[in-house]
């Protein structure tokens, strides 16, 4: 276990080191320099207001932008590894305060997401196995085609219309009450039910038709019990892997989502971040980022063993 | 690992309700914005498009001068006059010093008294923190004369300091402010309204009436301002469900459906902003030609354009980025008319003729292609770029329209024929006419890219500068202005149109087409 917990350290240092350097050298070769757009974003406060060649030059001084690429990025590492990750270019303020400001709500509407999406996604699937091939499995899978196809920004404008507008039961934007989160849970929660429902199916159907399952029912067990005790812990072993990516992704942020609700969210700190080209903040986001996947896929992997106590954490 | 006998699948969705319920919990003991308030309340909500994000005056001058919390040393007014703001007045003292003298009676939020300390001290930070500000106003150094009195002391000779003054960047905070590692998070300023919180989560904005404000009482007691709602049909939403109060461009298509509701006011009005097409490069085939310049000028239908795609968010423009109204605007100017024959005409002279019949115009062997660039960010861009494609087609150019983030589009720029579809870039920034001409049309004018050069008008923009009779200066500005559309040095299609939408309760806002986007006034109140 320590063991394990160790060498998982030791990936996320490397995965660290490894995504910032290739984000950090990859910005250097998006179109545009770092210190213009800088100025036009930042100082001007207008991208569509060209800058002057000295205050690119005093902003690229400033920022020490004008030195070789790899020295700022050792420069930059060596710094994180003492644990100042720097200011932000933008608002001057520390990475950390900007990142731990905006976690609460990333991660409160990651959990909340996932949430629904278990609780419409798995009985979902499992009605659809259970009933293969009947009126309940089509429309069981036909919805949750529907589901994922369904664009994020299109559901959300049409929940915002019809729960806002039309109902008056939740509000339009904004964050900071339970009322506020609904919508943009709901709108990212559909989205993951249906592939939780989709995989729900697939690997129940596969379970069902196991000899331990045949056993269960020779043995004179309530259709109930078989599904619950018997059949749907091995049947979930592959939706919590897909759930683990998921919860990873939706910590990383979800930028349309944040934008039409405006949550302040990660998603857009880091888009708006690079569209700045604020470094700071976006090399502590890809940190923040993918800290969480090894975090989450920990999680994950935990999880196995208490579903399935056949797999021990040893790896 | 441990091996505890409860049904695990119980564990499973015991951690996933607690998660859930803490996530909840969470939720619950922060408080919300609560907007459904009586209506007699005299507070206004506003959905601003972009985030706020900071509240440092040093880069977030603007959006604290529009929030009226920070005030400049002169105001630019509605009908575009220069009045007094936090100066008295101002007078030349040398070539290049102006000696500006404060107002003696006023006093920051914290009561303390302004005087010409506060006003070295936010220049100078100002200046220090954000370069572009020293740059773009040309300021060299200010010095304190007495309490009432500073010297700013210019690179040359520039009678466009009194106006520059008025920047909303150069705005004047108290050197109380708080700061916090070298940043400051509480802006104490001159202006109607006082600071109460920013919270930086949530992107909220909160201010209250400042009772002592020199220039008369506030009406509202409380404005708030919801930053980062970029979403135009969030906002739409929003002032539709009576959430905010204020807000500014809904989708381009929903004027008139607004326009249409009896709760709600749309107010449309001209900014000094606008659309226009930049040829790539001025000094290159083929736009080195001065009559395929104007063939294209021609060839843009700037009417269908106002109504088809700016929905009537525009107004067709006299080839200048002035609006009417503006002391120094050239009315005799009128610009380039509809005319696909007249440019037909233009770019047969040119040499420009279809010889294969393939419906494209050839010279030399060479077929007129060229791609038109613009940017997502601003959404009437795209499809105005598409309608300028297919007018184009009618005059045998053929045009690819490429829709790439801005910082791309420059380094394309230099491509046979590319043109830069744009929008946005302000003229009245800092309200004098030497700013936006020597940016556009000086030949080392910052956003110049294209190369346009005339040394006539490099001289005469030079010239305006120095002279210090606005009357003269004007009249070099309009000569300017002549000379540059007669070039063709870019094709102005239209000004752009600000739609403001409140609620039907708000009263009293008076647009302001010289701020950028928009800025409110002391004089909004709420009415039943």
């Amino acid at each position: 276990m320590l063991k394990g917990i160790l060498k998982r350290l030791g990936i996320v240092l490397f995965v660290v080191v490894g995504a910032t350097a290739l984000v950090f050298f990859m910005l250097h070769y998006i179109p545009g320099e770092t210190a213009e757009v800088m100025a036009r974003y930042i100082f001007i406060g207008n991208i569509e207001i060209d800058a002057s060649n000295e205050d690119v030059a005093l902003i690229s001084q400033y920022y020490e932008l004008d030195k070789p690429l790899i020295v700022q990025y050792v420069s930059w590492l060596s710094k994180s590894l003492q644990g100042d990750l720097g200011m932000s270019y933008k608002t001057g303020q520390p990475v950390l305060d900007e990142i731990m400001i905006r976690l609460p709500a990333t991660i409160k509407l990651a959990v909340v997401s996932v949430l629904i999406s278990l609780i419409i996604g798995i009985p979902l699937g499992i009605v659809a196995a259970i009933r293969q091939n009947t009126i309940v499995d089509y429309i069981c899978s036909t919805s949750a085609a529907i589901g994922v196809s369904i664009p994020n920004f299109w559901l959300a404008l049409i929940l915002i219309l019809v729960f806002s507008l039309y109902l008056n039961l939740t509000p339009v934007m904004g964050s900071g009450g339970v009322e506020h989160i609904i919508l943009p849970s709901i709108t990212l929660g559909t989205g993951m039910a249906a592939v939780t429902a989709r995989l729900t199916r697939s690997s129940m159907l596969e379970v069902i038709r196991q000899d331990y399952v045949r056993t269960a029912r020779g043995k004179g067990l309530s259709e109930k019990t078989i599904i619950v005790r018997h059949a749907m812990k091995n049947a979930l072993i592959p939706v919590i892997t897909i759930i683990g990516l998921e919860m990873g992704h939706l910590l990383g942020g979800t930028v349309i989502v944040e934008t039409i609700f405006a949550w302040p969210g990660i998603g857009k700190l880091l888009i708006d971040a690079i569209s700045q080209r604020d470094l700071p903040i976006i090399q502590g986001c890809v940190i923040f980022i993918t800290i969480m996947y090894v975090f989450v896929n920990f999680i994950v992997d935990l999880s196995y063993s208490i579903l399935d106590p056949r797999i021990r954490y040893e790896r | 690992m441990l091996r505890i006998k409860i049904n695990s699948i119980g564990i499973w969705i015991t951690l996933v309700t607690i998660m859930g319920l803490v996530a909840f919990s969470g939720c619950i003991d922060q408080e919300g914005t609560d907007t459904d308030k009586s209506r007699v309340e005299q507070k206004l909500v506003i959905a601003e498009p972009w985030g706020i994000s900071s509240v440092d005056p040093a880069t977030a001058g603007g959006t604290l001068n529009n929030f009226l919390l920070l005030e400049t040393l002169t105001f630019m007014e509605p009908d575009f006059s220069l009045v007094p703001g936090l100066a008295e007045s101002w007078e030349l003292i040398d070539n290049t010093t102006w000696r500006i003298h404060l107002k003696d009676n006023i006093k920051f939020h914290d009561n303390t008294e302004l005087t010409a300390d506060d006003v070295k001290y936010s220049f100078d930070r100002n200046m220090e923190k954000n370069p572009t500000i020293r740059g773009e106003m040309g300021i060299k150094s200010i010095k304190k004369i007495d309490d009432y009195t500073v010297d700013i002391i210019t690179d040359k000779p520039d009678a466009a300091i009194p106006a520059a003054l008025s920047y909303a960047q150069a705005v004047i905070y108290s050197k109380n402010s708080v700061e916090k590692d070298g940043i400051i998070v509480k802006p104490i300023g001159t202006g109607p309204f006082k600071f109460e919180k920013y919270n930086k989560a949530s992107d909220i904005l909160e201010l209250s009436k400042n009772e002592n404000y020199w220039n008369g009482v506030p009406k509202l007691d409380t404005v708030i301002i919801q930053g980062g709602v970029g979403e135009a049909s969030t906002r739409e939403l929003a002032i539709e469900k009576g959430e905010v109060d204020f807000t500014t461009e809904p989708p381009m298509g929903s004027t008139e459906r607004l326009e249409s509701n009896p709760d709600l006011n749309v107010i449309v009005h001209p900014l000094c902003q606008g659309y226009k097409l930049n040829f790539g490069n001025l000094s290159k085939a083929p736009y080195d030609d001065i009559n395929v310049r104007k063939a294209i000028a021609y060839a843009v239908d700037k009417e269908s354009i106002v109504e088809h795609i700016l929905y009537e968010r525009g107004e067709i423009s006299n080839g200048m980025g002035f609006v009417p109204g503006i002391e120094w605007r050239n009315n005799d100017l009128e610009g380039y008319p509809y005319d696909p024959q007249k440019a037909k005409q233009l770019l047969k002279e040119a040499g420009w003729e279809d010889t294969d019949n393939d419906g494209i115009l050839d010279k030399d062997g060479k077929a007129f292609k060229i791609t038109l660039y613009t940017w997502p960010q601003r959404p009437a861009l795209p499809p105005l770029a598409e309608t300028v494609q297919s007018q184009f087609k009618e005059i045998g150019i053929d045009a690819e329209v490429r829709i790439m983030d801005w910082s791309a589009i420059t380094e394309r720029l230099n491509e046979w024929g590319a043109i830069r579809v744009s929008g946005g870039a302000t003229s009245m920034r800092i309200p004098d006419p030497g700013y936006y001409l020597e940016r556009n049309f000086h030949s080392e004018g910052n956003s110049n890219s294209y190369g346009y050069k005339n040394e006539e008008v490099d001289r005469l923009l030079e010239e305006g500068r120095s002279t210090f009779d606005n009357e003269k200066r004007y009249d070099i500005y309009r000569n300017v202005q002549k000379i540059v559309v007669d070039d063709v040095a870019d094709v102005y299609i239209a000004y752009h149109n600000l739609a403001v939408v409140t609620k039907s309760g708000v009263n009293g806002y008076v647009p302001n087409p010289s701020a950028h986007d928009y800025r409110i006034n002391p004089g909004i109140y709420i009415e039943e």
